[in-house]
């Protein structure tokens, strides 16, 4: 039987689906629709916190939910992993939904109450899969999360967003169903079962198989983002601005980087990937993708695309990080998770509210803004520094653990490569400030006068905030990578 | 009294059909008596179904003839009722109450003063089933398996015009099917002298394997494989359920192929237990080999239609070929897995096609083009719509899901991966086959000049009807695991 | 007895199978369609049928019986030629005729609808139409 306090997880999922009907009944009035909206995502922060709360006196009980196929159940348990991931969308959501809230008035769109809704049910499977503790589990939750996103990609139902939410399908749809999908019944028919940690695949003959369930999991969760399987993100990014920051920050992105971690550390495990030598894969790709993307970044003109690319690069630091399965790039690359989420919700935010207030999107014609939306560039700024990854924020620290770590794995080039990406980074960012502020207002040109409404203006400053919080007070979330890296490490016999 | 049930299930419709053709034409009259009559069959199936979980397999010798132990032969005829027997039987009475319903709103159109006839051989068409289902006997189910073609001759009849040439390759195709069928029937009568299902199988097993009985079953096997429609002997089934009135493809259409597959698996698994992997393994290997071609023909058959009758007609030759090979894995999980693909796939075609009888009552078309504006004229059809298709493409947590997965899991243990690779590509080819027809409703609104016309009310019921019967594939899908530890592992004996 | 004499019938058997079926599938004409698959349906009659006889048996009718003590004569069984597949053909009969009978009506109604029972002619026409 269950433990009765355990069922109090299953409101992690709960909640946000709990806002639908509170929405429709609403839909006629913004304001209370909103307020509907953020009061769950305030309730869903405060469930979060004190699980975690409960989690440090003592490890959380699991929920059995009854059986989806023999020794697999539907069942819930929040590890350190969990957690990051849970307090990632805990702390975006409201500050996401205020956001929302803001853009979508400013810009007149449509459908609103459908955005809101589709938001509720991504936050619910985001949810859903931080808690799941078995890989079938996740990928119900995973699954929900593709199909709810599709409404909000294609939220301007033009032609644009249709091919748009065709390549989103095809990539993540494809990726699921064609290779998680297979790898995943593969592992439950070698192996018995899919429990997280428990799972001890052995092949009789290594080498290919071993290879091929890596590359799945690698790829089949596309939404990592991992190049090739990339090609949907930069076309998403036609959904209105708080759609891309969900996709890029929230929950798509880091949904599918958390799966891999899954798959990679506790399904097929340290062990099997040592074993069979796959781990190099894992790390030859996802450099490979760092350098690919830095320098595509640096030829972008449209914002949102240069930050799509940016997002790319970004997440496989987090899955090279864990490729080299020792303490410190498990710990910084499970932090990196938070902390790039905080940078790049900012940097989204400042995009759309550039977008809305001024009616811009490409770098070009950013001259002089700087000086008329001080807030925004002062918070894009510190966006910028978290990604690059230079202080005083918490990306700093995240990618400091990252290329010691790849130190530590001896393997210097790799840093070498991660250095390098950082530099391309820098120098497709800079220029954007520079020209902001420093660059003279082109003549005739007509910039906005003051900064954007406040409706969009406090939540990007509060991520610009939080990320510098994050610099002096990263204890909480890298204690939660330390015990995930370790709880792995202690599993895996290396 | 509770031992005449199962004599009852067959009976109640046929006598119901009877009546029902003395009857006058009158529409508020046969919904009442035909819906009467298909709730007290619900009831008698509910009542057989009770009885058999409580007390185990039921067996009835019709009229009363006795088993003399003496005796070695056993001529008449008997039914039998085991724990998925009794399952199906209830599926047969729910599909034919929620199709019945579903089609009342089409009768004016397609079958006009003709109500009562067309009504005799719907109830005809019932009780077939239901003998299908229930009898142990191999001559008494050639009988029903030709008593169910040829009612379904007259219904797809009714459809007039096209339907008719349809209707006569139907005729072609299904006798030659059930006479292949007799002569396997014959062979076995010739080596055992007994036609009893159970008799039979002692009889097999107690000889050697001849070539009379390989024999009988490559006959056998044939005849059910034209029934199925697996391609390449499916062709008269897209025409035939197109071009029929929607009141009988919302019948035929979820149920008659999928009871073939039933004798199918009748007989692999009752009459010739465990001869195919001992004895036929290249038969396994052949068939299987079919069956994903078959999935995979029928998938790119149904890509290339526009009119939405035909696209799910085709699917069903798809879906054949699941069940086809999911039944000649040779492993227990992949007959587990065909049996409840069976049970999800007929739920799953029934709401296809009472979307189909929405879209035709709420725009006036069944084509393409003529879903457009869907979105805003009937949103539970296309919710509807939505359901069924994330379970066809498998989308967890739906019905399709857990029997792709059961499947696949036969599949890769039994080391057919050429299964798995077309199972994955026709999630995949659905995935198109549905967003394509989505999309139109989607993103292709009403033009302001056609108006928006009133709302039909029929094309609101069905709808909602639809929409019913796909949110319960998702119940179904969530209880997979206890449907197929009840109902289906315990008869499955391999 | 050769093994021509005995197994003579089931070569028939085949033989007429095959006619049948080639006139089902091959013939374009809807009632010779019809006609083959009627020749099919009795060529799996006379199959059964042949299954019963017996050598030197006779037909199955008890003189002195009225049914009560049937089994009294099992011994005597080798004197019967064997009853079951007849009657079984009896509804295969039955069944065959209303096939026969269904398709009849259907290709009228084709008739009616296209002029023709020629299927190539009726695919143009809808081909066309």
């Amino acid at each position: 039987m269950n433990d009765p306090s355990s069922l109090f997880m299953i409101l992690l999922v709960l909640i946000p689906l709990a806002v639908l009907p509170l929405l429709y009944l609403a839909r006629g009035n913004e304001n209370l629709r909103e307020n509907f909206s953020l009061f769950g995502s305030f309730f869903n922060l405060f469930v979060v916190i004190s699980l975690y709360g409960a989690s440090q006196r003592g490890a959380l009980p699991e929920l059995n939910l009854g059986y989806l196929l023999p020794n697999v159940p539907l069942s819930f348990q929040i590890d350190s992993l969990g957690f990051i991931l849970l307090l990632t969308a805990a702390f975006l959501w409201p500050l996401a939904t205020l956001y929302s809230a803001g853009y979508l008035r400013g810009h007149h769109e449509k459908n609103q109450t459908r955005f809101f809704s589709m938001f509720c049910v991504a936050i619910a499977a985001t949810n859903g899969v931080a808690i799941s503790s078995n890989l079938l589990t996740l990928y119900v939750f995973y699954e929900i999360l593709s199909l709810s996103t599709y409404p909000l990609v294609t939220h301007h139902q033009d032609a644009e967003a249709r091919s748009a939410g065709r390549r989103y399908l095809a990539f993540i749809m494809g990726g699921s169903v064609g290779l998680v999908l297979p790898a995943l019944i593969t592992v439950y028919v070698k192996a018995g079962n899919l429990t997280f940690g428990s799972v001890g695949l052995v092949l009789q003959q290594g080498g290919w198989s071993a290879a091929l369930i890596t590359l799945a999991f690698l790829y089949g969760f596309s939404k990592a983002a991992v190049m090739p399987m990339h090609a949907w993100l930069p076309g998403a990014m036609v959904a209105p601005t708080p759609v891309s920051s969900l996709l890029h920050a929230v929950a798509v992105v880091k949904v599918g980087v958390f799966s891999v971690i899954r798959s990679l550390c506790d399904v097929l495990g340290p062990a099997f990937l040592t074993e069979h030598h796959t781990r190099y894969l894992v790390t030859t790709l996802c450099t490979l993708t760092v350098v690919v993307s830095a320098a595509l970044m640096v030829s972008q003109d449209n914002l949102k695309r240069c930050l799509a690319f940016s997002t790319i690069g970004q997440l496989s630091y987090i899955l090279l990080a864990v490729s080299f399965f020792n303490k410190t790039g498990i710990t910084g690359g499970c932090a990196h998770i938070f902390m790039h989420a905080f940078g790049k919700i900012t940097l989204f935010f400042c995009a759309g509210a550039i977008a809305c207030h001024a009616h811009k999107k490409y770098i070009s014609q950013f001259d002089g803004l700087g000086r008329s939306m001080p807030w925004t560039f002062g918070a894009f700024t510190l966006g910028c520094l978290a990604i690059i990854g230079l202080p005083p924020t918490g990306g700093f620290l995240s990618k400091w653990l990252i290329v010691t770590a790849a130190l530590k794995a001896g393997m210097p080039l790799i840093a070498g490569f991660l250095l390098v990406s950082s530099l391309l980074k820098a120098w497709a960012f800079f220029p954007i400030i520079f020209r902001a502020y420093f660059a003279p207002t082109p003549k005739g040109e007509h910039l906005p006068e003051g900064d954007c409404g406040w409706l969009m203006r406090f939540p990007l400053l509060l991520t610009a905030t939080g990320s510098v919080v994050l610099f002096f007070f990263p204890d909480p979330i890298l204690r939660l990578a330390e015990a995930f890296a370790e709880q792995v490490l202690s599993r895996g016999g290396l | 009294m509770s031992d005449q049930l199962i004599i009852l299930v067959i009976v109640w419709p046929l006598l119901t059909g009877v009546v029902t053709s003395l009857l006058p034409a009158n529409k508020r009259l046969m919904t009442l008596w035909g819906s009467l009559n298909l709730v007290a069959l619900n009831g008698l199936a509910a009542a057989l179904l009770l009885r058999v979980v409580s007390q185990g397999t039921l067996i009835y010798t019709v009229s009363g003839w006795n088993r003399d132990p003496a005796d070695a032969l056993s001529l008449g005829i008997e039914l039998k009722a085991n724990i998925f027997c009794g399952f199906l039987s209830c599926l047969i009475a729910a599909v034919a109450l929620v199709g019945f319903l579903g089609g009342v709103c089409t009768w004016d159109r397609q079958v006009g003063h003709r109500l009562p006839h067309f009504l005799a051989l719907f109830f005809l068409l019932v009780a077939a089933f239901q003998g299908l289902c229930l009898s142990n006997d191999a001559f008494n189910l050639y009988v029903m398996l030709e008593i169910s073609s040829l009612a379904t001759y007259g219904l797809i009849a009714f459809g007039g015009g096209r339907a008719y040439l349809a209707t006569f390759h139907y005729i072609v195709m299904g006798t030659i099917g059930a006479s292949f069928y007799l002569i396997g029937v014959g062979y076995l009568y010739i080596k055992t002298g007994t036609l009893n299902i159970t008799d039979l199988a002692d009889s097999i097993a107690s000889q050697q394997l001849s070539k009379a009985f390989v024999l009988a079953l490559a006959f056998l096997v044939t005849g059910l494989l034209l029934k199925m429609a697996v391609f390449p002997l499916h062709f008269w089934l897209p025409n035939a359920y197109t071009y029929a009135p929607d009141a009988t493809s919302v019948l035929v259409a979820p149920l008659s192929t999928k009871l073939a597959v039933f004798l199918m698996f009748r007989i692999l698994d009752d009459l010739f237990i465990g001869v195919i992997p001992k004895s036929l393994v290249s038969w396994s290997w052949a068939v299987v080999f079919l069956a994903s071609f078959g999935i995979l023909a029928g998938t790119s058959l149904s890509l290339a239609q526009r009119d939405l009758k035909k696209i799910f007609s085709c699917l069903i030759v798809a879906e054949a070929g699941y069940m086809l090979g999911g039944l000649w894995l040779s492993d227990s999980r992949g007959t587990i897995g065909a049996l409840f693909h069976l049970v999800n796939d007929a739920v799953a075609t029934l709401a296809l096609f009472l979307v189909v009888i929405a879209v035709q009552q709420s725009v006036g078309g069944r084509n393409l083009h003529d879903v457009k504006g869907l979105f805003q004229r009937s949103p539970l059809t296309v919710l509807a719509l939505i359901l069924v298709s994330f379970n066809l493409i498998g989308v967890p947590p739906s019905a399709g899901f857990f029997s792709k997965a059961t499947l696949l899991t036969g599949a890769v243990a039994s080391g057919h991966y050429q299964f798995v690779v077309a199972l994955l590509l026709a999630s995949l080819g659905n995935l198109v086959i549905f967003f394509r027809i989505i999309e139109v409703a989607y993103f292709n609104p009403i033009v302001a000049e056609e108006g928006e016309s009133a709302l039909s009310l029929d094309g609101q019921r069905a709808g909602a009807l639809a929409a019913a019967v796909a949110a319960s594939l998702y119940l179904i899908g969530l209880s997979s695991y206890n449907i197929m530890e009840t109902f289906i592992k315990p008869v499955v004996s391999l | 007895m050769s093994f021509f004499e005995s197994h003579f019938i089931y070569g028939f058997f085949v033989a007429l199978l095959m006619i049948g079926l080639y006139g089902a599938i091959a013939k374009v004409n809807l009632v010779k369609k019809l006609i083959g698959l009627s020749i099919f349906q009795t060529a799996i009659i006379l199959f059964y049928v042949s299954i019963g006889k017996k050598d030197g048996a006779d037909i199955p009718i008890l003189p002195y019986d009225h049914g009560h003590s049937g089994h009294m004569l099992a011994p005597m069984a080798e004197q019967y030629i064997n009853p079951v597949p007849h009657v079984l053909m009896l509804t295969a009969i039955v069944v065959g005729v209303a096939t026969v009978g269904v398709a009849l009506a259907v290709i009228q109604r084709i008739y009616a609808e296209y002029g023709t029972v020629e299927e190539d002619l009726i695919l143009e026409k809808i081909a066309n139409s």
